[in-house]
């Protein structure tokens, strides 16, 4: 089971050459737990329902929505975008591609949809958008 | 001696973890008639129990110099309108008077006997509009001239209000007179990242991850909401919104920002937020900006440097200045 490369390493000014299997047994035990905790991890952080939907134009937020109330704002651009109480979605767009709309619902933190021609994206927040503090 | 050189960087990287500081929150209650959020990163629950100790000492010293309604210092001033202050309040007051200079009046100390009026209405069983005729006489007492100092000894200081009709109120400036206090003697205790909220006043200290704290700035439309995040680092960032404190007569609100003009709440804005290194300036300038169109805003902005405001006006523009352009 051991793996069959060896790797050569120069320690020290006397340049001895040591040889030494680059993994061993424990090795690969080790990667595998440390694979498994970042899959757990990621699992765990990044598929957890969001708060809220946010709205950024030009770089800027420009409003955000409770993901849990339903909310519909028509923006000047064009675009009208909807929360249904579960998720948050761009219903309507004046753009040619479509793909904002095409990106369909939104609901997990960290999800976004973008709007290129009119620099609009829908992004899912953990909450308050992510702030500290209120003021 | 595997095993070991294994377990090596294990608790290196633990001893690590254990060091650098956690963070820590609380909310502290009876202070300021708002909610005061304490939150950062401290070195241990010990560290952080001593920055809580340290604000809630300060808020309690300080209540107790500006209440005007119980029996705080300020109060004691108003009722016999000649009394010797502490060294505290007596500077807080002689802010107040460069601030309504600074001003144009828009944010002024000496409005106690209007402000009063409004404080009686608003808090009342049944609220109810004041008179406008006594609103009227009231403003008559509100000239911060009427104000005399003498100091005699080093740290003796009489006030007298010469009106005997006016009557202070620190309600616009004293929590922004606070959060400096709290700046200096928490980084005088070693703090040195963290930030304290009191209702809507917030001053930073340090930058919490190199970027600097996140304050949002609330949406007046929708409690849960922002409208604009800010990143704030060893600054204050101040907003006075009509939704903060109000009371609804005959299906009207009515808020408690009172123009000095109109003797009335203030409808030019939802709120204005202001973004200052200074907390006393920055709490002054919210309620004042509040009170002043915005071209008038801006002129007196100009005296100062690095300040960012931001305008949301009752018809829900956003209108942007300086640093927070």
């Amino acid at each position: 089971m051991t793996a069959k490369i060896k790797c050569y390493i120069i320690i020290g000014k006397g340049g001895i050459i040591t040889e030494r299997k680059l993994f061993h047994k424990k090795d690969i035990v080790v990667l595998a737990l440390l694979l498994c905790l970042a899959l757990l991890f990621y699992f765990t952080a990044t598929r957890e329902k969001g708060e809220r939907a946010e709205i950024w134009i030009n770089g800027d937020l420009y409003k955000s929505f409770e993901l849990k109330e339903p909310f519909e704002i028509k923006l000047d651009n064009g675009a009208t975008i909807k929360g249904d109480g579960e998720s948050a979605y761009f219903e309507h767009s004046d753009c040619p591609d479509k793909v904002c709309v095409n990106t369909g619902r939104l609901s997990v933190s960290g999800e976004w949809a973008a709007c290129l021609p009119n620099e609009t994206v829908l992004k899912i927040s953990k909450g308050n958008g992510d702030v500290d503090t209120v003021s | 001696m595997k095993k070991i050189l294994f377990i090596i960087p294990l608790f290196l990287s633990l001893a690590l973890v254990s060091c650098s500081p956690t963070r820590y929150n609380t909310q502290l209650f009876g202070y300021f008639d708002t909610v005061v959020s304490v939150d950062g990163y401290f070195e241990s629950k010990g560290e952080f129990e001593r920055a809580c100790e340290l604000v809630k000492e300060t808020l309690k010293e300080y209540d107790a110099i500006f209440d005007i309604y119980t029996d705080g210092e300020l109060k004691h001033l108003n009722d016999t309108k000649k009394a010797e202050v502490s060294l505290e309040l007596a500077n807080a007051i002689a802010f107040g008077i460069k601030a309504e200079k600074a001003t144009k009046g828009y944010c002024n100390i000496a409005m106690g006997s209007v402000l009063s009026l409004w404080h009686q209405a608003r808090e009342a069983d049944v609220p109810y509009l004041p008179d406008r005729a006594k609103l009227e006489e009231a403003a008559r007492h509100t000239d911060v001239s009427g104000l005399s100092y003498s100091a005699y000894n080093a740290d003796k200081i009489e006030i007298t209000l010469t009106d005997k009709e006016t009557s202070l109120d620190m309600g616009a400036i004293a929590k922004g007179i606070v959060s400096d206090v709290l700046r200096e003697r928490l980084v005088d205790a070693g703090f040195d990242n963290m930030y304290v909220n009191m209702g809507g006043n917030v001053v930073t200290i340090g930058n919490k991850d190199g970027e600097g704290w996140n304050v949002g700035i609330q949406d007046p439309a929708n409690e849960a909401g922002i409208v604009e995040a800010v990143k704030v680092t060893d600054s204050c960032l101040v907003t006075s919104g009509s939704y903060q404190r109000y009371f609804e007569y005959d299906g009207k609100r009515y808020h408690h920002i009172i123009s000095p003009d109109t003797l009335y709440p203030s409808d030019k804005y939802l709120s204005v937020s202001v973004l200052y290194e200074n907390g006393a300036w920055a709490d002054a300038l919210s309620t004042a900006l509040f009170n002043m169109d915005v071209d008038e805003g801006k002129a007196v902005l100009e005296q100062f440097d690095n300040i960012g405001v931001m305008w949301i006006t009752t018809d829900n523009e956003y209108i942007y200045y300086g640093t927070l352009e």
